[in-house]
């Protein structure tokens, strides 16, 4: 088990160095190093790294580390394989929000033209959606019913995305659905300044339910047998979830795939249903992963979107390790 | 000397179609250039350096970008524009309309980074490109952003909307001063034409450019006015664009195109619908209100016969049944460039002049359609 873990983390590191070191543009590892080492030399070079490349891939890091999470805790709580950090309609909130701001001119015309628009447009939609499923959830006693409650959200969202798309002119649908494909090099050091704090609370917060996690698995009566607060439980692992879907698609669009999928290439490598172990699982290999996938989409002479190249690869290889499973 | 000259030829059209109001004066101090058409700049001469401002049309009276264009980086300009030293010598742009403008002033050259290659009509580029001298950023919207900083341009043209996007964003931090260049806002033909001016600031190359629009805006002129003047009786009427699954979009009557039916001396349905952007309506309104135009412009179809099988429908409308269908592909590339996308935006005179050969053959009747061509039978 231990090994894992240590195999894993020498895993990240080297997807990190490799995510820097290679991009559309070839640059040889010295003049990546000289990037990071010396004060003078190419100042372009130094440019391409250090506030292009690194930031990046610190994106690539925390958002498949988060995603992962959040998936897990998803998954879960409504003892879903399926569930993914979007189910409860978080990300679709925020592409909403993009979608307003994007497509529909004039509606939130305060953002329009500040540089922290799309983003703080997308924060808002995923919070208005967080805070109508967390009141919800007070409500609603199964945690199925909140499934779906949270899942016509995402469709209601949706509805109004479409429509907003029907009426559009070509130039401003293109640039809404290029948001769509996600997109981690639009996150620099600003964005990271946010966006750290926010994730580190949200894993924080999950890590430290994962004794509830575990109780949960057996059902919502067993674990109220067991003296667990269902309510509140539900409560914390929603808003964990929501604040690292939302805040990840916040700054980087909406990255699919990744948080379905992580939390069972955990469950497959480790062999464990125990959280204590699945969590940092998950997120390491959400880490390497996402890292990977940035990688490849920066391979061919021009980009691909991360959302495209996260189902792509990610898919044989989930297919691959269930099968080696049964 | 030049100048004065140049200046002679403009003070005609001061007077023909000025703007209306006043211009918006942010800068202090320096000697405004006039530009007589386009909205979205303005050029002031000042001290030892020349600014350009870019007006934001989406919010009225500010500027969306200011640029301070110095032959020497030493001269000190005010803090809250950007400092561009010119003549550029290496351009990256982001879209293909600025090309017949650079070639105009015989700067194309400076071209060394590019987007949609497979959209681009202009020759030299395309070339330039096969040959490797101008590098393929990829698609506008996303561009690679580690490529253009490998080519370190001098500058990087682009176009803005009406929201900030992350692509944007991202080039304004690569630290190549970016170059906002809003001229597809502008509502008249000449306005948008005159941003040539705005790209030959940046090349010092404002006399080439202002005898040539110059030339350009004098033609237009002196089109309309023979239009105005010709005694045409009943204008024939015209019917744009073609609908996309079951929405046609046409301008409205405050838009450039509008306006350019107007200057050409056609009846248009919806010349009196408030707005510059379109108005959406249906097949089924189209029959109804333009059943009976007499020519369709803008069609998709390259023949008759394929716009039969687009749509049924279609061939209830009268320009079909007299063959009087055209499209704008008469000068294309197989990957499909346009020129009308492209060399169309600063020859106003010849799209005027095209429209006009249209529907009053005889006020031209030794011009050959530059952009607009007819529909082939199959």
């Amino acid at each position: 088990m231990k090994l894992r873990f240590i195999l894993l983390t020498i895993l990240l590191v080297l997807a990190f160095g490799a995510d820097i070191l290679w991009g559309s543009v070839s640059l040889s590892f010295h003049e990546v190093w000289g990037a990071f080492t010396s004060g003078d030399g190419d100042n372009i070079i130094r440019q391409i790294v250090l506030n292009y490349r690194l930031p990046k891939a610190f994106a690539a890091l925390l958002g498949g580390a988060a995603l992962s999470v959040a998936g897990l805790l998803m998954q879960t709580l409504f003892r879903n394989p399926l569930a993914g950090p979007d189910v409860l309609g978080v990300t679709s909130g925020a592409t909403l929000g993009v979608a307003l701001l994007t497509l529909g001119s004039g509606i939130l015309p305060a953002l329009a033209f500040s540089p922290w628009g799309q983003s703080m447009a997308a924060i808002l939609g995923a919070a208005i959606l967080m805070l109508a499923v967390l009141i919800v959830s007070l409500r609603v006693p199964h945690t199925v019913t909140l499934l779906i409650v949270g899942m016509m959200f995402g469709y209601f969202a949706g509805s109004i995305i479409s429509i907003l798309q029907s009426t559009s002119n070509p130039d401003t649908l293109k640039l809404f659905i290029t948001w769509t494909f996600g997109s981690l090099s639009s996150v620099g050091w600003g964005q990271l300044q946010v966006l750290c704090p926010l994730l580190f609370i949200g894993i924080l917060m999950a890590f430290m339910q994962h004794k509830y996690l575990n109780v949960l698995l057996l059902g919502d009566h067993n674990a109220m047998a067991l003296g667990v607060s269902v309510f509140r439980v539900r409560w914390q692992i929603i808003a964990a979830s929501s604040l690292l879907a939302g805040a990840v698609t916040a700054f980087a669009g909406p990255i699919a795939f990744v948080g379905v999928t992580m939390p069972h290439i955990a469950r497959g490598v480790f062999r464990t249903a125990d959280h204590r172990i699945l969590l940092p699982a998950s997120l390491l290999i959400g880490s390497v992963v996402l890292l990977v996938c940035d990688l490849l989409s920066q391979l061919p002479s021009h980009p691909l979107p991360i959302n495209a190249i996260t189902a792509l690869f990610g898919a044989p290889i989930l297919i691959y390790i269930i099968l080696r499973r049964q | 000397m030049k100048k004065a000259v140049i200046s002679l030829f403009l003070i005609p059209f001061f007077a023909a179609c000025g703007k209306g109001d006043a211009k918006r004066a942010d800068s202090p101090v320096g000697d405004t250039l006039r530009t007589v058409y386009a909205q979205g700049f303005d050029l002031i001469q000042h001290e030892g350096y020349l600014s350009a401002v870019v007006y934001n049309p989406w919010k009225e009276g500010e500027a969306y970008a200011r640029y301070y264009l110095v032959r020497d980086t030493l001269v000190k300009t005010p803090s809250d524009g950007v400092k561009v030293r010119i003549p550029l010598q290496k351009l990256a742009v982001n879209s293909a309309t600025y090309f017949e403008s650079l070639k105009l002033i015989g700067e194309l050259a400076s071209v060394k980074g590019t987007c949609n290659v497979s959209y681009i009509y202009t020759p030299e580029i395309i070339r330039g490109v096969k040959e490797g001298k101008i590098q393929d950023l990829g698609d506008s919207y996303n561009l690679t952003i580690e490529k253009l900083m490998m080519l370190r341009p001098d500058a990087i043209m682009t176009t803005a909307y009406n929201v900030q996007d992350e692509n944007t964003k991202r080039l304004a931090q690569s630290g190549i001063p970016v170059l906002y260049n809003i001229e597809w806002q502008e509502v008249t033909p000449l306005g948008r034409a005159e941003w040539i001016r705005f790209i030959a600031a940046f090349y010092d190359k404002l006399s080439e450019a202002d005898s040539v629009f110059a030339g350009i805006a004098q033609r237009y002129e002196s089109l309309k006015q023979k239009v105005a003047g010709a005694g045409l009786g009943k204008k024939p009427s015209l019917l744009p664009g073609q609908d996309f699954r079951g929405t046609w979009s046409m301008p409205a009557g405050g838009s450039f195109n509008a306006r350019l039916y107007r200057d050409a001396g056609v009846s248009y349905f919806y010349t009196d619908e408030q707005g510059k952007g379109s108005v959406t309506t249906t097949i089924e309104e189209a029959l109804l209100n333009f059943g009976n135009a007499d020519v369709w412009i803008g069609s998709v179809a390259n023949t008759y016969q394929e716009l039969a099988d687009m749509d049924s429908k279609y061939k209830l409308f009268k320009p079909y049944k007299s063959r009087r269908v055209y499209n704008f592909n008469k000068r294309i590339t197989p990957s499909g460039g346009n020129d009308y996308w492209e060399g169309a935006v600063v020859h106003a005179d010849l799209l005027l002049s095209d429209l006009v050969k249209l529907f009053h053959p005889e006020l031209l009747p030794d011009y050959e359609t530059t952009y607009i061509q007819e529909l082939k039978e199959k």
